[in-house]
């Protein structure tokens, strides 16, 4: 312990200075992303500028023995001829480790809202925090006791599995590295507009969601490799050396075996990957389109709610998967409930959590089975209107004045849409609420109308370009 | 004298590959130095990574201050420094912070003779490793070592990357710190000259069998005329 100590702080204070100014950088990033009026355009930059700051500060600092020389690490034969036991070795590789990937799980954190805006998941960054950790910690185990096992490679030579122990290796850079392009990639997306690349690959858009539920898997099957490694490596080295003696392969297959259940069990009982408003059995199953668990399912626990009010039919519209939505409606699901107990989410119900995610068809779809379209949120204090167009959603406010939703309501606050629009700085909106008949004058409480709500002077200029150049024939006539 | 060092009947096979030392056998007594020497292969580096306890021994037994090198929990591991060609540092510290790193392992660390080995060895404390070429890194080495006050130093052919005047400091101190403190080194090498007026014995390792020869004898071991 105290050798574990002893290399801890002393990396610390080698990387301290670079460690402080990455998070720094963060926290400041995070703070201007939330309360400057930065354009839109460059949040993803300062985003991925972050990342890959975090990462870089991950993959230079990090506290690795390495093979033969390298530049920035101590070479394996080092820490072979310092008094450090294996394990020492391995635990203070890991603790470094772990410390290097406080800005990485920083990021995750501070920009998780954004980065779900974007991408329109509702992904709990925390679990997947925790997760990648576990993920690197477990690679880092296993790396760095395979080096330490394998002095001269000579083993590796005759042994069979070389090959998926290499991959093991190397997998976890590369793994890292297309997920880190994928995420830039749909980062960018947004702001390069590729609108063809994104049609192809739109099949990428649940990859996320299949990942994580996934993922305990995934853990299960790295721990058990670990494992399987970890016996064989005995059995190829040691079995034929010192250890014969005191080598029982039932004992060892026995403990491989004991483990390996223990873990399946306890990743299985412990669900790190759903977000945590779909707990519940029905909630999860929905969630991860698992059609045969709901084949045999009670009308009465279709409608079930849990701790946060979600019922299933609520996740699938937060989902927008409209086959499911179907699916549990010929089971007897209906489409009452709201959210509850959940800062974020309060209030929400069907229409609302089919207007956050954007997605039209399912808006379309569940107008026509309930009529709370026109209805005041007593929660949220707003119509769907409203919350249409803080999102700048011109597509679903032109639905809602196809379905004669009054333009003018007001929500509690005594503002009309075209109030928020204005606020919102969202041009599209507003012109298809000028042309559905929405009043210019009306006053909010405060006495403000629509216009008075744009602060900045060049915004009102634009709003009367945006007119010009957009005004058309409303789609409600 | 003391036995720091009992090797007897040691044989080393790579797993399900060939055999690397057949039946060697030494001792090495306290303020003693014990050549290592060989053809390229011989299992020098094998050698000395079992005495390290990184390998595991096929056959035989080893004893290094009265323990087996493989067991984890070792009393004496902190008495024991190794200094070899295969060992690279951090390169982005700069020389005192590791040195510092250093001390943190072994207790009896002396900064007082730290001061002067950098002084001898002409190294600055405030110096970048990567600064600095293969031949000065492998000094910052010795100097760890040496300020460690180990009961034994196990070197791997470091000595062919030093210049002639900072090899023959080496030596120099070597002796030095063999004759004050009773030092015992376990030198392998290449270059039998090294070994000749300052070894006490000679291991000489050839096709895998180790046999003690005479240091004054070693430069007959090798057929200098057939390679000519």
């Amino acid at each position: 312990m105290k050798n574990i100590k002893h290399i801890l702080l002393h990396y610390f204070e080698w990387s301290r200075t670079v460690y402080l100014i990455t998070i720094a950088l963060i926290l400041i990033s995070a703070y201007a992303i939330n309360y400057f009026p930065i354009a839109s355009e460059f949040k993803p930059i300062l985003i991925y500028c972050n990342l890959i700051v975090a990462l870089a500060f991950h993959f230079i600092t990090r506290f690795q023995p390495v093979q033969g020389q390298a530049p920035n690490g101590f070479s394996l034969k080092f820490f072979q001829g310092i008094p450090l036991k294996k394990d020492e070795i391995i635990l203070s590789v890991v603790a470094c480790s772990l410390l290097s990937t406080i800005p990485i799980i920083l990021c995750t954190l501070l920009f998780s809202e954004y980065v779900n805006r974007t991408f329109h998941l509702n992904l709990n960054a925390l679990k997947i925090s925790i997760n990648a950790s576990f993920i690197l910690l477990l690679l880092s185990m296993v790396t760095t006791k395979s080096i330490i096992e394998f002095p001269r490679k000579e083993d590796e030579r005759k042994n069979p599995f070389r090959p998926f122990i290499k991959i093991l290796r190397q997998s976890s850079v590369s793994m890292f590295a297309i997920l880190i392009s994928l995420l830039l990639f749909l980062i960018v997306d947004d702001y390069f507009h590729w609108n063809l690349a994104k049609e192809l690959l739109s099949f990428l858009e649940s990859l996320p969601k299949y990942l994580t539920s996934w993922w305990s898997t995934l853990f299960f099957v790295l721990f058990f490799l670990y494992h399987f490694f970890e016996v064989h490596r005995l059995w190829t080295n040691e079995i034929l050396t010192y250890k014969k003696q005191y080598w029982n392969a039932k004992k060892e297959y026995a403990l491989l075996a004991i483990s390996g259940l223990g873990t399946l069990f306890f990743f299985m009982l412990i669900d790190l990957s759903t977000p945590e408003i779909y707990i519940g059995t029905v909630q999860k199953a929905v969630y991860e389109s698992k059609y045969d668990l709901l084949k045999n399912i009670s009308p009465e626990k279709i409608n079930t709610t849990n701790y946060y009010g979600v019922t299933p039919m609520m996740v699938a519209v937060g989902h927008g998967d409209l086959k499911m939505i179907q699916y549990l409606e010929s089971k007897g699901a209906n489409y009452e409930g709201k959210i509850v107990n959940e800062q974020k989410l309060n209030g929400m119900d069907n229409i609302m959590l089919a207007i956050r995610r954007r997605d039209l068809s399912v808006l379309k779809y569940i107008s026509t089975k309930t009529n709370n379209l026109t209805r005041l949120n007593q929660e949220l204090g707003f119509y769907p209107i409203h919350y249409a167009t803080g999102t700048c959603q011109s597509d679903v406010v032109d639905y809602l004045v196809e379905q004669n939703v009054d333009v003018n309501v007001l929500n509690k606050d005594g503002e009309t849409p075209l109030m928020v629009s204005a606020r919102a700085n969202c041009w599209s909106v507003a012109v298809v609420l000028k042309e559905a008949g929405a009043k210019f004058d009306a006053k909010d409480m405060l006495g403000k109308t629509a216009l008075e709500k744009i602060k900045n002077p060049k915004s009102k200029k634009e709003l009367v370009y945006f007119f010009q150049k957009n005004s058309r024939v409303p789609a409600s006539k | 004298m003391k036995n720091l060092i009992k090797v007897e009947d040691l044989s080393y096979s790579i797993p399900f590959g060939k055999e690397i030392l057949k039946d060697v056998s030494f001792e090495l007594n306290e303020g003693e130095i014990i050549g290592i020497l060989g053809r390229n292969g011989a299992g020098k580096t094998t050698l000395i990574d079992l005495l390290l306890g990184i390998r595991p021994t096929t056959k035989g037994s080893i004893k290094i201050l009265g323990e087996n090198p493989i067991k984890e929990d070792r009393i004496g591991s902190t008495s024991i420094c190794f200094i070899s060609q295969d060992v690279s540092l951090n390169s982005s510290l700069g020389v005192g912070k590791f040195l510092d790193f250093y001390a943190g392992f072994y207790p009896q660390y002396s900064r007082s003779e730290e001061k002067c080995l950098l002084e001898l060895f002409t190294v600055n404390r405030e110096d970048q490793i990567a600064s600095l070429s293969t031949g000065q890194q492998k000094k910052v080495q010795i100097i760890a070592a040496l300020a460690a006050n180990p009961k034994i130093l196990l070197i791997d052919e470091i000595t062919a990357v030093l210049d002639p005047e900072t090899r023959n400091q080496f030596f120099t101190q070597l002796s030095k710190e063999k004759t004050t403190k009773g030092l015992s080194i376990v030198l392998a090498t290449n270059i039998a000259e090294d070994l000749t007026s300052r070894a006490d014995k000679v291991l000489f390792i050839d096709n895998g069998v180790g046999r003690i020869e005479q240091p004054d004898q070693i430069l007959n071991l090798f057929n200098l005329k057939k390679s000519a």
